[in-house]
């Protein structure tokens, strides 16, 4: 474990901020939504914390997964790999794994990507109440990210004993011990895991090309054995974790100038950035970023790398100067902080792309032809989408035979948000009016249409981001 | 399915004039993931790229023609317009 391992989740920090992770199939489009309300502090271990200095915001972060955190670990990957010349500058830590090949790997890097695994596995499974990553690194299994302390000691446990479920699951085997009561597989193990107040126990085999690496560890204080869904959410993120490793492996280039992968690293840098903001800007999956960047270097004849940088250029005040930060001749910085710096400011760019707004909608008063209309804006997650019941309870009494909803400026909406907007349309045509939904973006209107209301609701305005056109009218 | 099989991309690497290491550079600092080796291996066909990463691939590629003054001559995977060259 590294020296982060005080971890705050372990301490009850009142400093909570929602973890959202939204999980999209290959098309983008939002396949489901999980989330719990954590801490949110030192995220991805790399010295970044949530900005909770007011306690009172609602703060959190929104993880589009995997495409956000395939983005995360492109550039985290792009920056630990460092040439060996330069890696003569480094300090110790990073020359540990110099030996061999000309690659090298920051471990702190490549460790704070798999804390961030860590966290979002947390947030997602239910039941989790600790989340571990064991690594086998030189032949010794070891703990690299965890959330918390206990479930590090209860690695150790492990370790030191030569066996437990995350030994075993290194070994390629899932175990899912549903309760540690009447446990005989591990007479060392199990009493010093009820010592600690664990009572179920999830480990996932982390596998590359076929051969186990490592587990995903998932502890739990209740005897509630994990459900298929939770198993199948834990092997989501142990494939996740394993390609995390496999992508920051030593990997040997065909003789690479040290300049020349250099180069080749700011680009990277400059690449994820712009594809950054426009996924932030345009709301969309990194793919789909990458997408608008190409078409622009395939229309001027610019490079991609010169579209990118140009792009964050004039984007942000800030932004343009953090790419020129990185140089374009020789080296401004040390890699070693060039690589750290990026993961930081990546994590800063994700804990600033879905700051949570407060939901707000405002009605009109009843047109002529019987309408009334809403705009709602913010985000529609969570007990703060319950506050659309009254309005609608209002807008009732004035007997609209339609309202439309105009849903552009909404933020993020989860299934609460869904489930308000289903009661909503109950609601109105139990009165003899109905709902229309108008303008979701593609992130809301593909969640929209992976639930039952596409089907009864009539959505106008924005095209489905799995390429269909508007739903038709129910009637 | 693939729209055109991957040995185009190696005959376009050779007509670039590009070794395959001087491709994977490329492609790696277009954000590429994978390998080396697995771009060696998409090239002669032992393994099937990614629609993505065969998107980078190409565009590598027409970044190097494009620094030769050829335009973008190979097609991207949404490409409506890709010469079917098969059916």
């Amino acid at each position: 474990m590294q020296s982060n391992s005080a971890s705050p989740y372990s301490h009850g920090d009142s400093s909570s901020g929602a973890v959202l992770v939204v999980l999209e199939d290959e098309t983008g489009a939002v396949v489901a939504v999980r989330g719990q309300v954590d801490p949110v502090t030192d995220i991805a271990g790399a010295g970044v914390t949530t900005p909770a200095a007011t306690p009172d915001a609602r703060r959190g972060v929104v993880l589009r997964f995997p495409s956000e955190l395939t983005h995360l670990v492109s550039t985290i990957t792009a920056l630990t790999a460092v040439p060996e010349a330069a890696s003569n500058r480094l300090g110790s830590t990073a020359r540990s794994r110099a030996a061999g090949p000309s690659m090298v790997v920051t471990r702190p890097v490549l460790d704070a990507a798999l804390s961030f695994v860590v966290t979002l596995a947390k947030a997602a499974v239910v039941g989790a109440d600790g989340v571990s990553i064991t690594l086998r690194r030189h032949g010794r299994l070891d703990t690299v990210a965890a959330s918390d302390d206990v479930v590090v000691e209860m690695d150790r446990e492990q370790y030191d004993g030569g066996e437990g479920p995350a030994l075993d699951a290194t070994d390629g085997r899932r175990v899912h011990v549903k309760s540690l009561d009447g446990e005989t597989r591990w007479p060392v193990f199990v009493p010093k895991a009820r010592a600690r107040g664990v009572r179920t126990i999830l480990s996932t085999p982390m596998v590359t090309a076929d051969r186990p690496i490592g587990a995903l560890n998932v502890y739990a204080r209740t005897a509630v054995s994990f459900t298929r869904e939770e198993a199948g959410w834990a092997e989501l993120f142990a494939a996740e974790a394993a390609a995390v490793v496999a992508a920051a492996g030593p990997d040997e280039p065909d003789e690479p100038g040290g300049q020349r992968l250099r180069e080749a690293l700011q680009a990277r840098e400059a690449i994820a950035q712009a594809q950054g903001v426009i996924m932030h800007r345009d709301r969309v999956s990194a793919y789909a970023a990458y997408e608008v960047l190409r078409d622009t270097s395939r229309r001027t004849h610019l490079p991609l790398r010169d579209v990118a940088a140009e792009f964050v250029a004039s984007t942000r005040d800030g932004a343009a100067a953090r790419v020129d930060s990185t140089g374009k001749e020789g080296a401004s910085g040390h890699p070693e902080e060039i690589a750290v710096g990026s993961a930081v400011r990546m994590a800063a760019f994700l804990t600033d792309v879905v700051r949570s707004a407060p939901p707000t909608l405002e009605s009109s008063p009843r047109q002529p032809d019987g309408t009334i209309y809403l705009t709602l804006a913010g985000d529609w997650t969570g007990g703060a989408a319950d506050t659309l019941r009254p309005l609608v309870d209002r807008v009732r009494r004035h007997r609209p035979t339609l309202v439309i909803a105009e849903l552009s400026e909404v933020g993020v909406m989860d299934s609460a948000g869904v489930d308000a907007l289903v009661a909503a349309s109950e609601s109105l045509l139990r009165a003899g009016g109905r709902l229309e939904l108008h303008n979701p973006s593609p992130p809301v209107r593909s969640l929209l249409d992976s639930t039952d209301l596409a089907q009864v609701v009539r959505m106008a305005g924005a095209t489905s981001a799995r390429g269909g056109t508007d739903a038709g009218p129910a009637d | 399915m693939l729209g055109q099989p991957t040995d185009a991309l190696d005959r376009a690497r050779r007509d670039a004039s590009l070794s395959l290491g001087d491709l994977w550079l490329r492609y790696f600092a277009l954000g590429g993931m994978t390998t080396s080796l697995d771009v060696e291996a998409y090239l002669f066909g032992a393994l099937r790229p990614t629609p993505h990463d065969r998107d980078l691939l190409v565009h590598a590629l027409n970044e190097r023609f494009s620094e030769l003054g050829r335009d973008h001559p190979l097609p991207y995977s949404d490409d409506p317009e890709t010469p079917a060259d098969e059916a």
